[in-house]
């Protein structure tokens, strides 16, 4: 709509009519302008500038020495924390790849083992001897000479 | 002094700062005048308004180092000048000029003037029974043309907030107008005016 066209709303006629209303007379004298010139500058003169309050200091200070390493030491923490996350999430995902690999080269171990050596391989890597077992062999062995009862002591015992 | 005219109120403020008081003297005449027409509009005495005037470019100059440049160096001056106003008013309620001694010496022969000044008259008694918000509401968006972003940072408050104090005070107005037979009568006489003209000053709001 044009602007012509528009219908005024009678917030904007109570605008118009106060302003109309205006009688106050503004007509100041450069004199007199030059006078409070002249009056505000002559206390200016006797007047010092505060010096910036403590925290508006510091944040001044911020702003003008400090903004850019703080952009760039941002833009740089940001940057470590995604290759640290970003080295994880690699890691996390090469992870059971890897061990993959190193189940691979165990296992062609294992069969070279196996084709040089059935026997040791036998009887060294196909067990089922538990370790509870191994120290028990040990203990006999090392207890030939004790009786039925002491061994079952010992055995007891552990 | 006239390598200065182009030069920004927030580049003399700088200079300011930086020890060049002279420069100051540039920011000083460029406002004076706008800040005694505003301070007119408070205390309606020449005498009071020029004391408004150098106690806030006095003030403004202590604290210039608070000024860190989010609103208009003016804005910042209209702030302190306003508050400085109000608390003139706090001070001297009672001592103030008669408002009718000012508005009746406003030269009025014929009797257009007369009802003119007498309308004009109530009204001004009618802005200053105003809450303080409201009324620096009004004067800064009738009198200044200030838009609501300029006024809410003059007030130092939202924007909805300073829109609403002046929708508040012209409500109170048009229902003077509607009270009182007097107003009534003049605005529906020159109401025919007021739609005529009414298309030079259509704006959005």
């Amino acid at each position: 709509m044009d602007t012509q066209d528009r219908p005024v709303s009678r917030t904007e006629k109570t605008r118009r009519l106060i302003r109309d209303l205006d009688d106050m007379d503004f007509d100041v004298s450069n004199d007199l302008l030059e006078g409070l010139h002249d009056r505000i500058m002559s206390q200016i003169e006797k007047t010092e500038i505060e010096p910036p309050a403590r925290v508006a200091k510091v944040r001044s200070h911020l702003k003008s020495h400090w903004r850019s390493w703080l952009y760039s030491g941002s833009t740089m923490g940001m940057l470590a924390a995604a290759l640290t996350f970003g080295g994880v999430q690699v890691a996390q995902w090469l992870g059971p790849h890897e061990a993959l690999a190193n189940l691979d080269q165990v296992s062609q171990e294992l069969v070279i083992e196996a084709a040089i050596s059935p026997d040791d391989f036998s009887n060294t890597i196909l067990t089922n001897v538990s370790t509870n077992d191994f120290f028990v062999d040990v203990a006999l062995q090392s207890h030939e000479n004790l009786s039925i009862s002491e061994v079952n002591e010992i055995l007891r015992t552990q | 002094m006239e390598r200065d005219l182009g030069t920004t109120d927030l580049e003399l403020v700088e200079r300011v700062k930086a020890g060049d008081r002279p420069s100051y003297s540039v920011l000083v005449r460029r406002h004076q005048k706008g800040l005694l027409r505003l301070s007119m509009r408070f205390v309606k005495d020449m005498d009071s308004a020029q004391d408004i005037v150098q106690d806030s470019f006095i003030k403004a100059y202590e604290k210039l180092n608070s000024f860190e440049g989010r609103s208009s160096f003016k804005s910042w001056l209209f702030q302190i000048a306003i508050n400085t106003a109000r608390n003139k008013l706090r001070e001297n309620r009672h001592d103030m000029t008669d408002i009718e001694n000012v508005h009746l010496a406003v030269g009025a022969s014929a009797e257009s003037s007369l009802v003119h000044s007498a309308v004009s008259e109530i009204i001004s008694q009618e802005v200053e029974k105003l809450p303080f918000k409201q009324r620096t509401a009004l004067v800064l968006r009738v009198y200044e043309d200030m838009s609501f972003k300029e006024i809410a940072e003059v007030m130092e408050c939202p924007y909805d907030t300073a829109k609403a104090n002046y929708r508040h005070a012209l409500l109170k107005l048009r229902q003077v107008f509607e009270e009182q037979a007097e107003l009534k009568n003049w605005t529906e006489e020159v109401g025919g005016f007021f739609m005529e003209v009414g298309h030079k000053y259509a704006e959005a709001e």
